[in-house]
């Protein structure tokens, strides 16, 4: 009777400890992923934002002032083209042309319904598209004194006096991470735990617009 | 059977879980080295801008100076490599010069990184401010003895080799003569363009001491805002602020060497502490002022000789009288009743330099004279 009463006992605590087990094996399988997914979001907002840097650090490069072209050309919320000599490989000192907007074509290739594209347009050369999930570009202007310029598209009389640029990028993950624990926020600070997410901003005071 | 089975089976979850916890901080360490590197990056970039800053910071005080072999600052965690040195850019061709900044976060670590900022920047040429009419410019008559020599022919600051045809004046007074007893000698340039040049002799030229003269507007300066064109009070509040060495003090003996920006001299207004008689020899640069409200403010035996000692730059004061230093600039008495005798008992050189004015007004002017003309951040 008494082994009886240890087989049972054995099973059911070997059990108990089988369970833990393979619950605790699942939550770390599904931590390792959710980690995966954030360095990967992580990297992807480093590279957009590096980007994005090294053309608006060179904005209006050897742009005459006061010529009849303005350093930035066109300027909306979402959409934004300047010009200044990016790339020396076509010749110190001529000034190139360079656009950034987003749109959704071509972002439903990922499962992440919320992801856009990313273009950007070099001169005359077609646009590179970048998949990064990005799911918020948000470009705003700032005047003399930081005085923001909320009309957009910003009207061709006042291209000229835009002084400084606030990007913003919110990043997601294109695949979506199988999390059960929708009532906890792990990461996103979009508040969707579905997706892996990052957010950035920055204002850019380019030296050769002051 | 079944414990071993269990046994087996436990193990192996254990060590599917290390691996994946493995993982899992490999992950994590790359989030952070991102991170790390995102900010090591952005830290490199604002010591690259701060050197450029720095480096026309410098220019601004000193128009000559040029940096041909890295001045290195460390700074914000890292260390600023500067390059400074002549250039063109575009339209540019004169006057312009390239910084060449490189920022490094975390210096001879493996966690090092760098960027570049370069910057050109226009330097402008050389102007003469329009009250200096002459190397001693003068409201009354006045005497020069003993062995000093006055040359209005220009020079570099500290620097005795003339630059052919760009100087001005020796004398400019509003009176009617200029004495010039002992040895002294007086030369100076006939201005032109060029100018033509007349070396120290005595009796001097009398094409370089301009006599008679009337200041652009009518009246002479009376105080020294006014010769600077500043509104009043301007000069002292300057010098009070302390910015670039600035000094301002009422009484002389506080003052420290060597002067630098502006050296604000107040002396109380009877005598005889209204005359100020430096105890040794002098060094420095900038602009040197000693006045007061009575306009009755002296200075006295001022002496030393470059190149220990000297100053470079403007002097502005009430009145004068045996000023035997080494000088390089331009001088500016006030009173039109001076006690005389104003130059000269020993052997200084009073020279006339368009660089050593410019560059006390670049002081002043707080980054009016450097411009930035393009910025480039590879």
């Amino acid at each position: 009777m008494n082994q009886i009463h240890d087989l049972l006992g054995s099973i059911i605590i070997g059990g108990i400890v089988l369970l833990m087990l393979v619950a605790f094996n699942g939550n770390i399988m599904e931590s390792a992923g959710t980690q995966t997914f954030r360095a990967i979001v992580q990297k992807n907002l480093t590279s957009v934002t590096e980007i994005l840097e090294f053309d608006m650090r060179k904005m209006g490069f050897r742009v005459q002032a006061g010529g009849s072209d303005t350093t930035i050309c066109y300027a909306d919320s979402n959409r934004i083209r300047f010009r200044g000599d990016l790339d020396t490989t076509n010749g110190a000192g001529t000034v190139d042309m360079v656009e950034y907007y987003v749109d959704n074509a071509g972002a439903g290739a990922t499962s992440n319904p919320n992801d856009k594209v990313l273009h950007r347009k070099f001169n005359n050369a077609a646009p590179v598209n970048m998949y990064l999930g990005l799911i918020n570009f948000k470009i705003y202007y700032y005047g003399a004194n930081g005085a923001p310029i909320t009309a957009t598209p910003v009207t061709a009389a006042t291209l000229s006096t835009i002084k400084s640029v606030k990007l913003v990028v919110g990043i997601e993950s294109k695949d979506r991470i199988f999390d059960n624990r929708r009532g906890q926020r792990i990461g996103n600070p979009f508040n969707d735990t579905t997706y892996a997410g990052a957010y950035w901003e920055r204002t850019f005071k380019p030296q050769n617009t002051r | 059977m079944s414990g071993r089975a269990l046994i087996i089976v436990v193990t192996g979850i254990i060590i599917t879980t290390s691996i994946i916890l493995y993982n899992i901080g490999t992950s994590s360490t790359k989030i952070v080295q991102n991170l790390n590197d995102y900010y090591s990056h952005q830290s490199a970039r604002n010591i690259a801008q701060s050197g450029v800053n720095l480096a026309i910071r410098r220019l601004v005080n000193d128009y000559t100076y040029r940096a041909t072999t890295p001045w290195t600052v460390d700074m914000l965690g890292g260390r600023a490599s500067i390059l400074v040195t002549n250039a063109t850019f575009d339209t540019f061709k004169v006057n312009t010069v390239r910084i060449y900044s490189i920022g490094i976060e975390d210096p001879g670590t493996t966690l090092q990184r760098s960027d570049t900022s370069i910057a050109y920047a226009w330097v402008p040429p050389i102007v003469v401010p329009t009250w200096t009419k002459a190397l001693v410019n003068l409201n009354g008559r006045n005497t020069a003895t003993g062995n000093i020599e006055i040359d209005g022919r220009d020079h570099d600051p500290w620097n005795t080799a003339v630059n052919a045809g760009q100087g001005n004046y020796g004398i400019w007074t509003t009176a009617d003569t200029f004495y010039q007893a002992g040895s002294s000698t007086v030369g100076g340039t006939v201005p032109g363009t060029p100018g033509t040049d007349f070396a120290p002799a005595h009796p001097a030229d009398p094409s370089i001491i301009a006599l008679n003269q009337t200041y652009p507007g009518g009246a002479a300066p009376a105080t020294p805002d006014s010769v600077f064109g500043y509104g009043e009070g301007t000069l002292k509040a300057l010098a009070k602020t302390g910015f670039g060495g600035s000094q301002y003090v009422t009484d002389p003996s506080r003052l420290t060497q060597p002067f630098k920006g502006i050296t604000y001299v107040e002396l109380p207004t009877s005598g005889p502490a209204s005359t100020w008689s430096p105890s040794g020899s002098v060094k420095g640069s900038g602009i040197l002022i000693v006045h007061n409200s009575a306009h009755n403010a002296t200075i006295n035996n001022l002496n030393g000789d470059a190149p220990t000692y000297g100053f470079s730059g403007i002097m502005v004061t009430d009145d004068a009288t045996h000023i035997n230093i080494d000088f390089w600039g331009a001088l500016v008495i006030l009173t039109p009743n001076p006690q005389g005798n104003a130059f000269g008992t020993g052997q200084a050189h009073l020279r006339y330099s368009r660089r050593a004015m410019q560059n006390a007004i670049g002081v002043v002017q707080n980054g009016s004279q450097t411009k930035i003309i393009a910025w480039y951040e590879p």
